[in-house]
């Protein structure tokens, strides 16, 4: 786990983004011109703006769409970015909310679109899913749908807070700034979010 | 540390994605040893983060490319200008739509408008507020206040002894020039 609690320290790792401080200095040398200090910082989150844009559309060309388009939305407007050090949490606000509008736009906004979750090809090789056998990648299909439609039946705040926080491992603040709430508002989303989870999945819970 | 319901799950949630604060932290773990529900639910909570990560593994994605795909795109952007001074296409349009909105607005307005030169124009309307109501009567009117002259002469009085004496006062009145008050004295029988 990447959120492992700092034992020197007051307050957990995970509340604290520790690129802060060089992507201040990144946004400002690009607002004085440089453009490859934005590539930088595109090299830095583009992995976790994929992963959150994924996993609210559930469709990895319509990810890799709204992630350009964020990083672009992103460039055009960031001299109205009052907090540099900040700026991933604001990149995140930006795909979140392009994501889940891109998402209101779909004729079915009920179903995620199943294609990547059903497809038994390629995975990020970071997960290690290298299981051929056909049974255990049909239970695997059929929990992924089952675990995509209870994240899904959460409110909006509480899915985006574990999507960013406990599967993608981002920091407590970044996601704070991302859904534009306190720390502890954070806390809190998640908290219910994994209630109601435990509940909707307690059969596989209690194993 | 003695901790029930909410409180317990709320710390087992956040021992489990490791949120909890340091001093809860040890505080829980010294409990967890003696406390069979809290053990349950961490590991209710374990594994559940488990599920979620692992249902929820990104397919493959070549990362160099899509970095090269952004870069491309933005410095495309860059080349018109820098992110602060950019005058897109986009925002050209919407300055023509504003103008051109402005515009027929103002076209519009000049013809409906009221002229602001009063003093060579017809005024709009004419209104004519509530008049008092001219007297058809005789336009004389005689009123006396105070003792009648028949009582003034019973009583023995002269002009002047006592206030009841005194002369009656006259009110005249006059439809074309108002009231007005006068004082005459009436001669004593």
């Amino acid at each position: 786990m990447k959120n492992v609690p700092d034992a020197n320290s007051a307050e957990p790792v995970g509340h604290r983004n520790p690129n802060a401080v060089a992507d201040a200095l990144l946004v400002r040398q690009t607002l004085a011109g440089d453009k490859s200090a934005f590539d930088t910082l595109v090299v830095r989150y583009q992995r976790a703006a994929v992963a959150v844009s994924y996993r609210l559309l559930g469709r990895t060309e319509d990810a890799l769409e709204v992630t350009q388009e964020a990083f672009l939305r992103a460039y055009r407007s960031l001299d109205s970015l009052q907090k540099p050090e900040a700026f991933a949490g604001w990149l995140m606000r930006i795909v979140s909310n392009l994501s889940l509008n891109k998402r209101r736009g779909r004729r079915d906004k009920s179903q995620l679109p199943l294609d990547d979750l059903l497809d038994s090809g390629d995975r990020d090789p970071q997960a290690g899913g290298d299981s051929v056998d056909p049974v255990r990648v049909l239970a695997g299909k059929e929990l992924g749908v089952r675990l995509q439609a209870a994240l899904a039946s959460l409110p909006e705040k509480q899915r985006l807070a574990i999507l960013m926080f406990t599967i993608e491992e981002l920091p407590q603040k970044q996601v704070a700034e991302a859904l534009e709430c306190s720390v502890e508002a954070v806390k809190w989303h998640v908290f219910q979010g994994r209630k109601k989870l435990k509940a909707m999945l307690k059969d596989l819970t209690d194993e | 540390m003695k901790i029930t319901g909410e409180q317990l799950e709320l710390l087992a949630s956040q021992y489990a994605d490791a949120s909890i604060g340091v001093l809860d932290r040890a505080a829980f773990e010294a409990q967890l040893p003696l406390d069979a529900e809290a053990r349950l639910l961490v590991n209710q909570d374990v594994r559940l983060t488990q599920l979620l990560r692992d249902a929820h593994t990104l397919p493959a994605i070549d990362f160099d490319n899509v970095a090269a795909r952004v870069s491309k795109t933005i410095a495309s952007e860059a080349s018109h200008a820098r992110p602060s001074m950019r005058f897109t296409w986009g925002r050209r349009l919407a300055l023509a739509a504003c103008v051109g909105i402005a515009a027929t607005v103002a076209w519009r307005a000049g013809f409906t408008s009221i002229p602001t030169d009063t003093a060579t124009s017809q005024p709009p309307a004419f209104v004519r507020g509530p008049e008092a109501e001219r007297s058809t009567g005789p336009t004389l009117v005689r009123i006396n206040i105070g003792p009648s002259n028949d009582a003034s002469a019973r009583a023995g009085l002269a002009l002047g002894d006592t206030p009841g004496a005194r002369p009656a006062r006259v009110v005249i009145t006059a439809a074309d020039i108002g009231p007005q008050y006068l004082y005459e004295q009436q001669p004593l029988r």
